[in-house]
């Protein structure tokens, strides 16, 4: 099984954050041929067990030249009512040469950290997630 | 249900809300490819609806959703979001 561990230095105050990519899904390059699409794009990338999607920015699905195929309502803590965001299919790299495919991302700024993309329980319904804070590390298993 | 900020499916989004009811009754829980005003498909998950709106309509925006009484809004507990 695909294994991913990253150890930093203070992951309280950095977070679970993962270098990864990002690009067209597997429908899109399936349909499309890989010469006709965009290539992944280099994202940082925070794994967030509150986020019940994987979010990707309008910056980063506008390089991917990403076309909107879904809509759906989201419930923040800082909006009194749902709001209502795009849905862009996306795979999110790991690695070179393991990808989590077909995930229905939706697109939403994302404040004060340096991130291009939320790691949602979309994906995390895939694989294991392990946070250890005594150890400054965390682990996803697919 | 708001559209303002999906000017791109205003219309996709108007058939399913004016079409609601009647999908509810021909395929509750199935997923329905729209595309303008025209119903293109109704498909047993998500990903195939998906792969073919790529395949019958192209590179462009369109519109999948699922048949359901109700929208039921994704939740995000922390603040990251920037909406």
């Amino acid at each position: 099984m695909p294994d991913f561990e990253v150890s930093v230095s203070d992951l309280r105050a950095s977070g679970p954050i993962v270098q990864a990519f990002v690009g067209p899904s597997r429908e899109i390059i399936a349909t499309f041929g890989v010469d006709s699409v965009a290539a992944p794009i280099a994202i940082s990338a925070l794994i967030d067990t509150g986020a019940a999607s994987t979010v990707i920015t309008p910056d980063t699905a506008s390089l991917l030249r990403l076309r909107t195929v879904g809509v759906t309502r989201v419930h923040t803590p800082t909006t009194l009512d749902p709001v209502l965001c795009r849905q862009f299919h996306v795979n999110i790299y790991f690695s070179r040469d393991f990808a989590v495919e077909d995930i229905l991302a939706i697109e939403a700024p994302l404040t004060a950290q340096p991130i291009q993309c939320l790691i949602g329980r979309d994906v995390l319904s895939r694989g294991v997630f392990t946070y250890s804070g005594v150890e400054n590390l965390f682990r996803l298993t697919f | 249900m708001p559209s303002l900020n999906v000017p791109e499916l205003e219309a996709e989004l108007q058939y399913f809300n004016e079409h609601r009811a009647e999908l509810m009754e021909q395929a509750a829980g199935k997923f329905a490819l729209i595309k303008g005003d025209r119903l293109i498909g109704m498909f047993d998950s998500e990903t195939s609806a998906i792969r073919n709106g790529y395949q019958e309509l192209g590179n462009v925006p369109f519109l999948v959703k699922q048949v359901t009484e109700v929208d039921i809004p994704l939740t995000f507990t922390s603040f990251n979001l920037g909406v």
